[in-house]
């Protein structure tokens, strides 16, 4: 031991020391770099407030939404999943549809007349809106913004397939021309594809013209050119997407008007957090306002606590379980009766989602028109065994049946478990298997070719694209709909008189109803598929946010109307 | 030099097989799954033309080895896809999230070190007393703490029950937003101190804290274990005795010399539990909604985004031999007796 050999290897220390940080620092400072150069120029202004507090921030009020789902895109014209839940925040449609009330609530146009034979439609727009940066909308705006949604076809744009021409009468004016009657009132207050947006999006995108990719990019980008109550201020569709109050909004000075509150917040933040405990936790630390879900098992213990609200509303998804019709034995209609008879409805709203869902009475979900409550299959094990038997199964089947579900749904996991524990009892063995909705929805598909290859029993949800019965009926039980009719059912009648009923929906809506009944009937009588349960959807928030019950509308699925929340404090 | 160029190279060289191989490896199981990536891309409801269009668009219409091809060129380009969810460049996305990661895992190590060898050392000049055997079954407990638990346990107790420290979440939006906070470099600590936003400053550190000690807890038990039982045996080395007999102070003893032989393997021990911390962060970050990397990939796997849980796990890889290299380095740098 001497001591130079220890200076030197307290030097030789000292270098790694210096250059394990040199590493760190190269390895920020790229990141930094690479960041900056991929991110849009926000430039680094370092405020030259003194030190050490920054000047007194003005008091706004802010309200934080955790989201369950990250955000999509952010193209009006062609979005057609999660970020519906800001796009109505910040775009607005001609009309809004309530769907409880049966009644339409007026957006950009204040009024609309329809011609005796229903293929002409008039809308009068508002004077006064005004997009985002500052252009008004008038009737050429509307024009363009929903031929983008024709021209480009994407997304939801084929609920505007009924629409011939559309023609600008005078400024605040425009007229539609249908090829065949339907509801356009409702098409037109779809959650998807019928936003208008400021023409000036070309210029500022740097575009030919509106179909132009520049512009769709542009939007993507995180830019909005909307006329809603709020205007998008930050776009990371990972982790969160902030609007801040639009105060030229034609809404908060309109004396009256039901979609616009004076204590709505300032700020609104889209939080994504996928996990309904996570929401639970940082929803009881403060973290965050509303929660779009929490597990159901604690709502009861939310209800009783006076710190938080939940606002309970039916919800147009429901959990369907179709029937492989073309392969024995549920070929034979006798036996799907048989089934139908011996599910356990109420038990499995119970134990599946703790009563927080509606027994289904048919495929179109409670509280949409075109419902009817009296299309319930009664649970009678005595009766489905007598069905059973004559069908020729008095002593059961003896193939296992193949029940096949969304995996990771917790709910359709318990929903299934109870109808193989209750087919059981009559005699029925079922292999219930969980799969990844690609699998199990690729596994579907084989049966439109061979019926044999396929499952027995599919379960799947189903939500609404058009506000309207046919949505239901048409995707699951049509036989054009191949992608969807996962039951095989083929029966010609009920693909005509759907298609009517539609077609009607446009011209007499009693003549509609009269035919979604029949239709409806068919259904129950041929049971190709069983409505098992119309979920009932609950918001958790704290108590200080007001007036959530109307902050939430079930035609428009996972949106927090912001702008009419009453924030106290 | 105490590294040789050749083992340099050679190192190097590992390093492209290694990533490599994960990536080949990564892209075959997420290609083998039976699972149809063309319904997620072309969206719900979509309709059939569309899915066959997605199925064109993503090469999926192609043999596997095509397929890789394809991805394989396309990585080298420096474009690692797309994400199937947000429609955003893969690798953008990951650059995005990393400074978050390593705030949480840069702080957590210093602390796990520096803690470690502090404890360890005073455990082992007070070989078999009682504060050695509380140190040691603390560090027993902390080495062997599952981290998800862990992190609910205290995310519950300090910020749900007792709401002292915040749940969860990088920073407070509200503040942020009130305060004109933008993120520059993503690392959020930097970033306020640059814009002189104290309040912000001070958030962000607030709620590092819980994610930090739940991270800290797996290094920190290893590190005061492995110097406890390394300072044990050097104490007993007759240089030691030596020096003592000499008339060295005992600080001097232990700081200078004894520290010198058991910080080199302590570090290289720290190196090779980096990979566990970031499967760590993932749980962490998860818990206590963190967006970094780990977030990133718990958020894909969960909606089967295959080209950002590629791209995720690619770079975890990238990281984990990079970070052993490094480590591999300094240790020879340290400790004048490893020659490679």
């Amino acid at each position: 031991m001497n001591v130079p050999v220890v200076v030197r290897t307290m030097v030789s220390k000292r270098v790694a020391i210096l250059i394990g940080i040199l590493i760190a620092a190269i390895i920020i400072g790229s990141v930094a770099y690479i960041y900056r150069a991929g991110a849009p120029p926000t430039s680094p202004t370092p405020t030259p407030s003194p030190l050490p507090t920054s000047p007194a921030p003005p008091k706004k009020k802010v309200v934080v939404y955790a989201s369950l789902s990250e955000m999509t895109t952010a193209d009006p014209s062609t979005e057609f999943s999660n970020s519906i839940m800001w796009l109505p925040l910040v775009y607005e449609t001609l009309l809004w549809y309530d769907p409880i009330n049966n009644r339409f609530i007026p957006g950009l146009a204040y009024n609309y007349t329809v011609s005796s034979d229903r293929l002409v439609w008039t809308f009068y727009l508002r004077k006064g809106a005004v997009f985002h940066d500052g252009t008004p909308v008038n009737a050429d705006t509307v024009k363009a913004s929903l031929e983008r949604t024709i021209t480009l076809g994407q997304g939801a744009a084929y609920i505007l397939e009924p629409v011939d021409k559309i023609e600008v009468v005078d400024e605040y004016t425009v007229r539609f021309y249908l090829k065949y009657p339907a509801p356009l009132d409702k098409i037109l207050a779809s959650p998807y594809g019928v936003y208008i947006f400021s023409p000036m999006v070309v210029k500022h995108a740097g575009a030919q013209n509106l179909t132009d990719p520049k512009v769709a990019e542009w939007f993507n980008k995180g830019n909005d050119a909307g006329s809603g109550p709020y205007k998008l201020v930050k776009w990371d569709p990972e982790n969160e997407v902030v609007l801040e109050k639009f105060e030229a909004w034609w809404g908060w000075k309109e004396a009256g008007y039901s979609l616009a509150s004076p204590n709505a917040p300032e700020v609104f933040v889209i939080k994504i957090i996928k996990d309904a405990v996570t929401q639970e936790r940082m929803l009881r630390a403060g973290q965050i306002d509303i929660a779009q879900y929490v597990p159901p098992e604690v709502v009861e213990e939310f209800k009783r606590d006076p710190n938080y609200v939940v606002v309970v509303k039916p919800s147009f998804q429901n959990l369907i379980l179709l029937f492989n019709t073309k392969k024995p034995p549920l070929n034979n209609t006798l036996v799907r009766k048989a089934i139908a008879h011996a599910i356990p409805y109420d038990d499995i709203v119970q134990a599946a989602r703790m009563g927080f869902a509606r027994v289904a009475s048919g495929v179109v979900p409670y509280g949409m028109w075109g419902h009817f409550d009296d299309l319930r299959y009664e649970y009678n094990l005595t009766l489905a065994k007598e069905l059973l038997a004559k069908a020729g199964y008095p002593h059961g089947i003896d193939r296992t049946l193949l029940l096949v579900y969304t995996a990771g749904d917790i709910y359709e996991q318990r929903t299934a478990e109870l109808i193989s524990s209750s087919l059981a009892q009559i005699g029925i063995k079922v292999e219930i298997r969980p799969m990844s909705w690609e699998e199990q929805w690729a596994l579907a598909q084989k049966g439109w070719e061979d019926p044999n290859a396929a499952q027995d029993l599919f379960i799947f949800y189903w939500w609404p694209d058009v506000l309207s019965p046919v949505t239901y009926l048409y995707n699951m039980f049509h036989s054009e709909s191949k992608t969807f009719n996962l039951c095989y059912y083929e029966n010609s009648e009920f693909d005509q008189l759907v298609k009517e009923a539609y077609r009607y929906e446009g011209i007499d809506s009693r003549k509609a109803l009269e035919l979604y009944r029949r239709v409806q009937e068919i259904l129950y009588r041929d049971v190709p598929g069983v409505g098992l349960w119309d979920m009932v959807e609950y918001r958790v928030a704290q108590s200080k946010i007001g007036n959530l019950e109307n902050a939430v509308n079930p035609a428009y699925p996972t949106v927090i109307f912001a702008q009419v929340l009453d924030v106290k404090g | 030099m105490p590294i040789s160029r050749d083992y340099l190279v050679k190192r190097i060289v590992m390093l492209f097989l290694v990533v490599f191989g994960v990536l080949v490896i990564a892209f075959i199981i997420t290609r083998v799954i039976p699972a149809r990536p063309e319904l997620l891309w072309a969206g719900p409801h979509a309709k059939a033309e569309q899915i066959e269009r997605a199925r064109q668009d993503l090469h999926l219409d192609k043999p596997i080895y095509i397929q890789l091809y394809y991805y394989l060129a396309d990585f080298l380009r420096g474009n690692w896809g797309v994400s199937w969810r947000t429609r955003q460049p893969v690798l953008l996305d990951i650059i995005s999230c990393l400074p978050a990661t390593l705030e949480l895992t840069i702080t957590a190590f210093l602390l796990a070190f520096v803690i470690g060898v502090f404890l360890g050392l005073v455990a082992a000049v007070n070989y078999n007393k009682f504060v050695d055997k509380a140190i040691s079954l603390i560090s027993t407990v902390m080495a062997s703490t599952p981290v998800f638990w862990l992190a609910l346990i205290l995310q519950t107790v300090f910020g749900i029950w007792l709401q002292v420290l915040p749940a969860g979440m990088r920073v407070d939006l509200s503040l942020a937003i009130k305060t004109g906070f933008k993120p520059i470099t993503n690392f959020y600590l930097l970033d306020a101190l640059l814009q002189l936003n104290m309040p912000v400053f001070l958030d962000v550190l607030k709620r590092m804290v819980l994610p930090v000690i739940t991270l800290m807890m797996y290094p920190l038990g290893l590190t005061i274990r492995m110097t406890r039982s390394l300072a044990v045996e050097a104490l007993q080395e007759l240089y030691v005795k030596a020096l003592e007999v000499w008339g060295l102070p005992k600080k001097l003893v232990l700081y200078r010399y004894v520290l010198k032989n058991v910080i080199a393997p302590v570090i290289a021990s720290l190196g090779l539990s980096f990979g566990y911390t970031i499967t760590g962060a993932l749980m962490v970050e998860l818990v206590f909604v963190y967006p970094g990397i780990g977030y990133y990939i718990g958020m894909a796997l969960l909606s089967f985004d295959y080209p950002a849980i590629l791209g995720g796990i690619v770079f975890v890889a990238i990281i984990y031999s990079v970070a052993n290299l490094v480590v591999d380095i300094i240790h020879a740098w340290i400790d004048p007796r490893v020659r490679f």
